[in-house]
């Protein structure tokens, strides 16, 4: 650290440094530092420190890391003009050329290659690294796992993946779970047991049940358990077996005795095994019948019922639908009371409400007749909650029928046949891993063992002293307890948190063969290189461009997991998942909405990539892929209306291609309602986060880090001014202008897409009546905005055409991100310089997708630490 | 400087339930000197040692727990009712809130202040109470986990994992024979583990370049400190042999319907962890998912979840008040034991417990994160009043004030929460 004396002399001597400069070069040119010292030192030397940044002058610290980052800012801040700050004096073009060729100059020379600190397997790599490793393929990550930090947007950079004690304690018990898989610890011996479950130690989740006469009734359908089933409180099968299930129900239907029989679906909780773990019961109406069957149940899962034909489901809306149209036209007083009460509560107090308006003589009840609009109506506004109303008329099935009562269970096991099975699946699983260790155990076959499992665990051969070290720990337990097993569970137990395993990017420069083959099988398919790769590293052959081009289209060609999980962390889908819309904008947003969405942008990288189509592809395509759910609710497909009008029951989960106009507002990134939510917040858009978002993730130009001072202004688009109004006053502070002069104009082309994706043509206006809320028309959208270079935009079209007509913009930020996902580090100037190369480079061959990650692979970036 | 433990057991009863277990140490033994004179019900800084946060899920319902009058004088209300007979033992406060966003995550705002993944109050307290004991602090369950909230989160911003099985929680606590022997194993060879891993580190070590060092030492110093913890657990098995009677039932609640007989347990079980001091530091999350619950033998009329979206409908809201009902029985009953069990200097636990009842969540009907229920109990604070504050104050007085205030009375170097720091004038 300086002292007060050394900074005062620093700056004296550059200040002298610099006239001096400046007068030798005469009245010509004038030398960058010179403009520096002039525009930027009042506020940013070392006294000063605006802003807590100090512009680094010397020479000497140029090769330093920090200085470097500093003068990328500083390369940043003059090109986007937000320095100096508008109300300062400002250089002229002339000055800020001689700065940034400068500045770019200085950087080139100074920034190094590379620099990925060693990297830590991110939790989704530590998953798929074990399950490729043990070839457990329905591995997940134990609960509790501790979540891994993300940065610029990604959760496998080698800065944020910090180790600490708690996430190796969590690894530590991880590994004994898995080593336990192999070696298990001596299981008790557990004698058979009889568990006698009556009725009213049965589940009553929500409104899925109710307990009449000492029986459990079950009346409506479905899908969700957590609606509709029932299953034991106090029973989970002890261990893993074979139970003897004894069931005691009847069922009861006031119209029709013979048809359809009431089935009652008793199946496994959980079902990770392969045996069939469900069974079918026709219980026919009358009197009690018992059942006989056995199943399978892992340890811990118990069995749950279900009413597989019950007389109604309402969490499917179209035969939601159909059910209330025949129930209200043959018992319409239900419509009355409902109009009468508006909306009862939901559940059983509701149903009683109901039952007292109904039976009172002073109710209107007018007929409905099939198809009339009062029926509609009435329809409609039963189901206009299809939840809450559902489980409020369930009761009337609880108390009328059709259901299925439940009046015992039985349960006995485990049945001893299944456990010697079960041992059995384990030994061979063991076999398999030990190999010849099963039959013949001595050093040479241990040393054997330990090689192939430390190769495949730490993605490169062993040295010989590590196998040693190995051999020792497995000799020192086996002796010690007598039992190889515990050697060899304690190896297993030691390399899974040994630094050989959890870290890679290991060896400054050039990546050695080993390390290049981990850094291209983790960007490409998210775990560890395969046989083919290790052994090409092996034979030092992978690093000729030849051998890596063949290798990067070879896992291209296997994987779609890097479509998955690279589209994911780019564009911050998770918070798809996350978001749940506000009810006023969707009624229904069910999980076949998300899965549509979330699939589409997949595909569609995974279709270009296939195709090896230029990257402007994903912004202009001429198709999208899309299910029912969101090609009718939310692209407003007319192809999806046709099918409406057919009347189809069920929505189909199926994604299809659909053919769109490459210049129209649907297809590609721009207008994937994905990412329209994921920019937005479920509730309302905010024009400056998508913005920032375009900035950021697709023309590669990010806006600075906002300063900490500022809150965030969230527009208010209920009242009378506009969004457009309200972000104006962004660009009255001029400390907001310098930024938001890009951003804004920008976030508003994208304004016609509501929080969930949908066109739309006016902001909403909400009210509330009777306690229902009503959407009226408010403000137009406005959606022109301006790009950053210029360029006037009337909406979302004239932004794809831009890019379209400019592909090396878009392409460059898409390469920018690529690189970053795939070396675990952020580009430093003369990496995005290189990386930028290859992209205009690409340019003369139509940026075609799979042909630009080859080169990008086969760069320096890539191939350096 | 171990005290005499294994030879002074003695049984204590509680509740109809017997259990044998070691002697309390009667203050951290790393704060003995400073802070370790607890004297009873006066108000007296720093001396309480223990804290138990719970949160519910679905709040509570503010009409029926807030009094209308501020102060002591005031009248109780249905929900307070059932902690009328310690009354003199908790404060009622009502208006408070962090003044954090509103949204759809934001129910984990409770302990974490402003911020979502801020380290919560508890672990602040853990850094300086938690330190000496088995376990540093435990986070408990009552009904299904839940995919979206969080509870509890480290300085790291992890959130810790919750255990909604009170047999694991027991285990964990009062490991049976069998699995200490387990347990005890994986440690002891778990110990030749991490001396192997040090040897591949350094190996390791040789093989990269000047910047990847510091990198290297986090993983050091993670495996020094995984081995100090290994260590503790493995010295408290060898040492403790806590043999306790409390029989949990045959089957685990976890069921959703018996939510509230498992958060029964879970105080119980809580009340044990410090008796014994297995930790001084606990928090319970209480569930707020469709349970219908079967209460006083009659089966409330719909779940939970949709008695919280009651619309002002007034036969939900009196069956959700009656759910709310037992979680304040549930809270008395634990109180009440905690005035029971005593430390090695015979003073009551509660006298040194800090108890705080609370949510992240002013009203579920609206999914509203604003004026936040609490009451917090206990930790000899000045207790006895009904303090309310006004949560449309932007400098009003927030809920991390009550945090700062206990913090100071666990004795946390930590003098500020979630940008406050002024902490409760009526407690000092």
């Amino acid at each position: 650290m300086l002292g007060r004396k050394g900074v005062f002399v620093l700056i004296a001597t550059v200040m002298f440094w610099s006239s001096v400069q400046c007068w030798a070069e005469g009245k010509g040119k004038r030398d960058a530092r010179a403009v520096l010292q002039e525009f930027c030192m009042d506020c940013h030397d070392r006294s000063a420190a605006e802003g807590d940044f100090v512009l680094p002058l010397e020479a000497s610290s140029w090769n330093q890391p920090d200085a470097v980052k500093s003068l990328e800012l500083v390369h940043t801040m003059i090109e986007k003009k937000i320095m100096p700050p508008v109300d300062m004096d400002q250089p002229s073009e002339a000055d800020r050329r001689v700065v940034l060729d400068w500045l770019d100059k200085t950087l080139i020379d100074n920034s190094p290659l590379g620099g990925t600190p060693l990297r830590r397997l991110s939790g989704r790599e530590y998953a798929n690294t074990v399950s490729q490793i043990f070839g457990l393929t329905d591995y997940s990550l134990p609960a509790g796992f501790p979540p891994d930090n993300q940065q610029h947007g990604f959760d496998n950079q080698g800065e944020a993946l910090v180790i600490a004690a708690s996430h190796l304690e969590s690894m530590a018990d991880a590994a004994t779970q898995i080593a336990d898989q192999f070696f298990p610890p001596p299981r008790k011996t557990v004698s058979i047991k009889t568990f006698d479950v009556p009725a009213k130690d049965l589940v009553i989740s929500y409104s899925s049940a109710c307990l009449i006469d000492g029986a459990m009734r079950l009346a409506s359908s479905g899908t969700n358990v957590n609606r509709h089933a029932t299953w034991p409180t106090k029973f989970e099968a002890p261990v893993s077996g074979r139970y003897r299930i004894e069931i005691t129900a009847s069922s009861f239907d006031p119209r029709n005795a013979s048809k359809p029989v009431p089935a009652l679906l008793v199946e496994a909780t959980q079902m990770t095994g392969d045996e069939a773990k469900q069974s079918s019961l026709r219980i026919k109406p009358g009197p009690k019948q018992t059942f006989e069957f056995e199943i399978g149940l892992d340890a811990g899962a118990t069995i749950r019922m279900r009413y597989a034909n019950g007389p109604f489901d309402y969490e499917d809306k179209a035969a939601y639908t159909k059910f209330l149209e025949t129930l209200l036209v043959q018992e319409p007083e239900i419509a009355a009371a409902w109009k009468k009460l508006r909306s009862p509560a939901r559940g059983g107090s509701g149903w009683e409400r109901l039952k007292e308006v109904m039976a009172s003589k002073d109710l209107d009840v007018p007929p409905l007749q099939p198809g009339s609009d009062a029926l509609k109506q009435a329809v409609k506004s039963v189901s206009s909650n299809a939840v809450s109303s559902g489980e409020t008329l369930v009761y009337k099935f609880f108390e009328e029928g059709p259901f299925i009562a439940i009046e015992r269970l039985r349960i006995t096991g485990p049945m001893a046949q299944y456990q010697d099975r079960d041992q059995q699946r384990l030994a061979r699983k063991r076999e398999q891993f030990v190999g010849e260790l099963a039959d013949r155990f001595d050093q040479a076959a241990l040393q054997r063992f330990l090689a192939k499992f430390l190769r495949s665990t730490f993605r490169r051969a062993p040295t010989q002293a590590e196998i040693d070290r190995y051999t020792k720990l497995v000799q020192r337990e086996h002796q010690k307890t007598g039992s190889l097993d515990d050697g060899l569970h304690l190896a297993v137990r030691t390399a899974l948190i040994s630094p050989a395993f959890l870290y890679r990017s290991i060896g400054p420069g050039q990546l050695s063969d080993h390390e290049l083959a981990s850094r291209l099988s983790y960007f490409l398919t998210s775990a560890p290189p395969d046989e083919t790769l290790l052994k090409l590293a092996e034979s030092g052959r992978l690093s000729s461009s030849g051998e890596l081009e063949k290798q990067t289209r070879r896992l291209l060609k296997n994987s779609n997991t890097f479509a998955e999980d690279f589209t994911s962390q780019w564009l911050g889908l998770d918070a798809v998942d996350r978001l749940m819309p506000d009810a006023r904008l969707i009624r229904l947003f069910s999980n076949d909405h998300r899965q549509g969405m979330r699939k589409e942008v997949v595909m569609t990288f995974q279709h270009v990539l296939d195709r090896n189509q230029s990257v402007t592809q994903l912004i202009a395509p001429d198709f999208v892929f899309t299910n029912e759910a969101v090609g009718r609710e939310i692209y407003d497909l007319p192809s999806f209306k046709a099918t409406a009008k057919k009347g189809k029951q069920k929505t189909s989960k199926a994604m299809k291609q659909v053919a769109v106009d490459p210049e129209g507002r649907v297809g590609g990134l721009l207008s994937m309602p994905a990412i329209m939510m994921a920019t937005a917040n479920g509730v309302d858009t905010q024009p400056v986060l998508r913005g920032v978002w375009l900035l950021e993730n697709i023309l590669g130009s990010p806006p600075p880090e906002p300063p900490k001072a500022v809150p965030a202004l969230t527009p208010d688009t209920a009242g009378a001014t506009s969004p457009k109004a309200r972000l104006a006053a962004h660009m009255a502070e001029p400390s907001c202008a310098a930024c938001h002069r890009e951003i804004d104009p920008l976030g508003f082309v994208l304004e016609n897409f509501d929080p969930i994706g949908r066109w739309r043509e006016t902001y909403p206006v909400y009210t509330e009546q009777d306690g229902k809320s009503k959407r009226a028309d408010g403000l137009p959208i406005d959606a022109t905005g301006t790009l950053p270079s210029g360029e006037d935009l009337r909406d979302v079209t004239d932004l794809k055409k831009y890019l379209v007509a400019k592909p090396t913009r878009f392409a460059g930020c898409l390469s920018e991100k690529l690189m970053t996902y795939a070396t675990g580090r952020s580009l430093n100037y003369r990496e995005r310089q290189i990386v930028s190369g290859i992209v205009v480079a690409a340019g003369e061959n139509d940026l075609k997708f799979a042909d630009l990650i080859v080169e990008l692979v086969d760069s320096e970036v890539f191939r350096t630490k | 400087m171990k005290p005499d433990r294994k030879n002074r057991r003695f049984l204590l009863k509680s509740g109809g339930l017997t259990l044998t277990l070691p002697a309390l140490q009667s203050a951290p033994s790393a704060m003995a000197g400073e802070v370790g004179k607890a004297t009873g019900h006066e108000s007296s800084e720093g001396t309480a040692k223990r804290l138990i946060c719970v949160g519910s899920n679905l709040g509570l319902y503010r009409q029926a727990f807030y009094p209308k009058q501020t102060g002591h004088q005031y009248e109780t209300t249905t929900l307070l009712k059932p902690l009328e007979q310690h009354r003199k033992d908790f404060t009622v406060f009502s208006g408070f809130d962090h003044r954090a966003a509103n949204g759809h995550r934001n129910w984990d705002n409770y302990l974490c202040g402003q911020r979502v993944g801020d380290v919560t109050l508890d672990q602040i307290a853990a850094e300086t109470i938690g330190t000496s004991t088995r376990f540093e602090s435990l986070q408990l369950c009552a009904g299904g986990i839940p995919s979206i909230q969080r509870m509890v989160y480290t300085r790291g911003g992890v959130p810790l994992p919750m255990i909604n099985r009170p047999s694991v929680v027991y285990r964990k606590l009062f490991a049976t024979a069998d699995d200490r022997e387990r347990s005890e194993y994986l440690l002891k060879s778990g110990r030749s583990a991490l001396d192997l891993v040090q040897e591949d580190a350094k190996q390791l070590a040789r093989a990269v370049g000047k910047d990847d060092k510091q990198k290297l030492s986090e993983y050091f110093t993670s495996l020094r400190e995984l081995e100090q913890r290994m260590s503790r657990q493995l010295n408290h098995l060898a040492d403790e042999t806590v043999e306790v009677d409390y029989e949990l039932p045959a089957y685990d609640p976890v069921a959703p319907t018996l939510m509230l007989e498992c958060e029964q347990i879970m105080f119980d079980l809580m009340a044990l962890a410090l008796q014994t001091d297995a930790t001084r530091v606990a928090t319970l999350f209480i569930a707020g998912l469709g349970q219908v619950f079967t209460i006083d033998g009659q089966t409330v009329r719909a779940g939970y979840h949709a008695l919280s979206h009651h619309g002002n409908d007034a036969d939900l809201i009196r069956d959700l008040v009656r759910v709310e009902t037992e979680h304040m029985r549930c809270l008395a009953r634990f109180i009440s034991q905690l005035k029971e069990k005593t430390d090695a200097d015979g003073q009551p636990l509660l006298d040194t417990t800090v108890v705080m009842f609370g949510t992240g969540m002013g009203d579920a009907s609206r999914h509203s994160n604003r004026d936040l229920p609490t009451i917090v109990a206990g930790g000899g604070l000045k207790h006895g009043q009904h303090l309310a504050a006004d949560p449309k104050d932007a400098r009003g007085q927030q809920l991390g004030d009550v945090f700062v205030s206990i913090l100071k009375q666990l004795g946390s170097p930590v003098d500020s929460f979630s940008e406050t720091k002024r902490g409760i004038d009526a407690w000092s």
